[in-house]
């Protein structure tokens, strides 16, 4: 730090360029490599630093949930409080749905057709067999017990929506148990945005310091992020080889293909609104689309956003700058893609049919999860796929190594298929240059009135 | 006088010392052994190898059933000689409930049945009951049903290795399934990927084995555990020597710590072995 200060006028320059080092996927890739040779030849060393790995995930794990239950109060809070986000409330809210359950609809429809974790090749099944069976113990397919619980046949139809409810909201903090503490953080937010201002401000203050510090947090923790996968794929290939990461090419298939279907929805949605030709909205667009590559981050492709919105698309600039920060925190498609098509992955490497109670089930963990995710790192994202795979009964554990290998490109996926979300959803329902001639509120009182699509 | 005294009440408690050494050294000789059967401790274990436990017949000494077996023979300062004549689990309990061996050791089952001809240790493992299912078969069966309730009241083909303690338990537990009797567990497996049993009977660790050594299996079969249905693992003792019977529990206490060992350590120790 000292150093940097005084060789130049800029001190975070050293900063900037060690974190888009870092960030590249030319690092990751590195990275990985690294990982894989050091397992393959230096298998001890990579056993013995495995501990480190460990370290770094409970890290990211810890911030989790006071990130969580400041996030969602605190940003419920200030939407029902403010009196211009209200009128978008109700869209914005129906945007939400909408695009949790294309979300769930479209990843889980691909997964479900395309079997991504289904292993024909009895090779590969043996391969994957062994990384399955290399680790800790071995579980079975089922396991229950013989004589049935005398009050199962009653509880089995609600136990989902039970388990949705927390009735001790302090056990369900203690536990982990990251749905109910969102289902109640989201009434709770509501809730205060109701009490008078100068009651809820200080609590409102306090959760936005706490939220700040885990942001804050959680940037520190991303440096370590390339090592973490360093570590991770080098224990992960001194145990098992190399040959199941080969097994995660189908699963990227389903990402890719839910990404794009996302993406090029959203441009159709941006092209009708802004009335432009679909391939002029694509060349428009394709700087948004490279921000999101390279930084893999949906709040740094915000201005870009807001930029291609406003001022390229000319979307009433008050409103986008309202709706794209509102709408980034809670449409969360790329997370709801993740953890959607990563479940009925796991499912189907494991050979777990799932039936419908337990596909619905994994669409409303999937998308009320996804909520959760706003602000977090891509392995924090998926280290919470455990939450889902938890309420199935499915071992998450061992596969986790395998989504850390590919978990660069998927994280680049999700964030094109968030980026897009928000840009469609905001191209939606602000009102174009066109309709501005008349002031904001009078037109956005008249859209009020309109159906939303 | 008094030197005379004294030196006469040395002599005398030196002498009543010696003849209590001397005593003691008799008692000792005739004292009741464990084992009648002269410097041998004769132990009956199936022919058959089953890892970790015991290697087949002639093939070494290693796993967890042979250190007990030898333990238990160093201890009683006696050789160990093992009688690999039984073809079945039933086989070595007979070999010691007829008086031809001294115990039985080989990853042996306690049941009721069993307990009316021979005495059974402590466990020094516990394991779960498990199931091997043909998918096919199974799914045919359920015709989209919760799997759970299929099973509690199954009533198609069921596969048990001839002379186990599952062979005994199966009439119990599925009372309306066909039993098929097999005579090895291999056999059975292949009746499992054939499909022509539906289901097959064991611990839970010989399912899981399974899994680790043929993972392919997954795609055929499906595994399963009935976690409230233990399955424990026991020394079996001769009938007429309650004195050996209680010196293997004192042996099991003592020696190896009261440690009751499950499945996941049974399944590390198997891979242990596969890796050497």
């Amino acid at each position: 730090m000292a150093i940097s200060e005084a060789a130049g006028p800029m001190p975070f320059d050293w900063r900037l360029a060690a974190r888009r080092i870092l960030r590249s996927p030319v690092t990751t890739l590195a990275m990985i490599g690294a990982g894989i040779l050091c397992g393959l030849y230096y298998p001890a060393f990579a056993h013995a630093i495995s501990p480190v790995a460990q370290l770094y995930l409970n890290f990211l794990k810890m911030v989790v949930l006071p990130y969580l239950v400041s996030s969602v109060i605190f940003s419920i809070t200030a939407m029902v409080q403010d009196p211009k986000s209200v009128r978008y409330l109700g869209k914005v809210g129906m945007a939400v749905l909408v695009v949790s359950f294309l979300g769930v609809l479209v990843s889980g429809t691909l997964s479900l057709i395309l079997q991504p974790g289904q292993v024909e090749n009895p090779q590969s099944r043996i391969e994957l067999g062994e990384f399955i069976n290399s680790q800790g113990s071995v579980s079975t397919d089922l396991a229950f017990p013989f004589q049935p619980p005398s009050n199962e046949g009653a509880e089995s139809g609600h136990s989902i929506l039970l388990d949705l409810v927390p009735n001790n909201v302090f056990n369900a903090l203690a536990s982990g148990q990251t749905i109910q503490v969102l289902l109640f953080c989201l009434l709770f937010g509501l809730a205060m945005g109701k009490i008078p201002q100068p009651s809820s401000m200080s609590l409102t203050q306090a959760l936005n310091a706490v939220y700040r510090a885990c942001t804050v947090l959680t940037n520190w923790f991303i440096w370590g992020l390339p090592f973490a996968t360093f570590i991770l794929i080098a224990d992960q290939t001194a145990s098992t080889g190399t040959k199941p990461l080969m097994l995660m090419g189908g699963y990227l298939l389903v990402m890719g293909l839910s990404c794009l279907i996302f993406v090029a929805g959203a441009f159709a949605i941006i092209a009708i609104r802004s009335r432009r030709s679909y391939w002029t909205t694509i060349k428009t667009c394709q700087p948004l689309l490279m921000v999101a590559i390279t930084t893999r981050s949906t709040v740094a492709s915000l201005p870009w956003v807001i930029n291609l919105l406003s001022e390229r698309l000319r979307f009433s600039l008050v409103v986008v700058e309202l709706l794209v920060p509102l709408q980034a925190a809670l449409l969360r498609t790329g997370p709801a893609l993740l953890y959607t098509s990563g479940t009925l992955f796991i499912a189907q490497l494991y050979g777990h049919p799932l039936g419908v109670p337990d596909l619905v089930l994994v669409g409303i963990a999937s998308a009320l999860l996804a909520l959760t995710t706003g602000g977090m790192g891509s392995l924090l994202i998926l280290s919470q796929m455990s939450i889902v795979c938890g309420y199935l009964k499915l071992p998450f554990e061992a596969a986790f190594a395998l989504f850390v290998a590919v978990d660069a490109a998927v994280d680049t996926f999700m964030t094109l298929a968030s980026v897009s979300t928000v840009a469609a959803s905001t191209a939606m329902i602000a009102p174009s240059h066109r309709e501005t001639t008349q002031p904001v509120e009078t037109v956005s009182e008249q859209l009020e009135a309109e159906p939303v699509g | 006088m008094s030197v005379t005294r004294r030196t006469l009440l040395m002599a005398g408690s030196g002498g009543l010392l010696i003849s209590q050494a001397q005593a003691a050294g008799t008692q000792a000789q005739s004292a009741p052994k464990p084992v009648a059967s002269g410097d041998a401790l004769r132990i009956a274990m199936p022919a058959f190898a089953s890892n970790p436990f015991f290697p087949a017949d002639g093939l070494g000494d290693n796993g967890i059933d042979m250190e007990l077996a030898h333990g238990i023979a160093a201890q009683l300062g006696l050789e160990p000689v093992f009688d690999r004549s039984a073809a079945t689990f039933d086989g070595v309990v007979n070999l010691v409930s007829s008086g031809q061996a001294d115990l039985a050791i080989g990853k042996l089952s306690r049941t009721l049945q069993r307990g009316r001809s021979i005495v059974y240790s402590r466990p020094y493992a516990m394991l779960r009951q498990g199931l091997i299912a043909n998918r096919l078969n199974l799914a045919r069966i359920a015709q989209g049903k919760p799997p759970e309730q299929i099973i509690r009241d199954f009533s198609g083909d069921l596969g048990v290795i001839e002379g186990s303690s599952f062979a005994t338990y199966a009439p119990a537990t599925f009372p309306h399934a066909q039993i098929h009797r097999f005579a090895s567990w291999d056999l059975i497996i292949d009746a499992i990927r054939n499909g022509t049993i539906d289901m097959a009977y064991r611990d839970d660790f010989e399912i899981k084995k399974l899994m680790v050594d043929d993972p392919s299996m997954t795609v055929v079969a499906r595994s399963i555990t009935l976690t409230d249905k233990v399955d424990t693992i026991a020394v079996g003792v001769r009938p007429d020597n309650p004195h050996l019977a209680a010196f293997v529990d004192l042996y099991l206490d003592l020696a190896r710590g009261q440690q009751v060992l499950n499945t996941d350590e049974i399944i590390a120790r198997y891979r242990q072995g596969s890796k050497a």
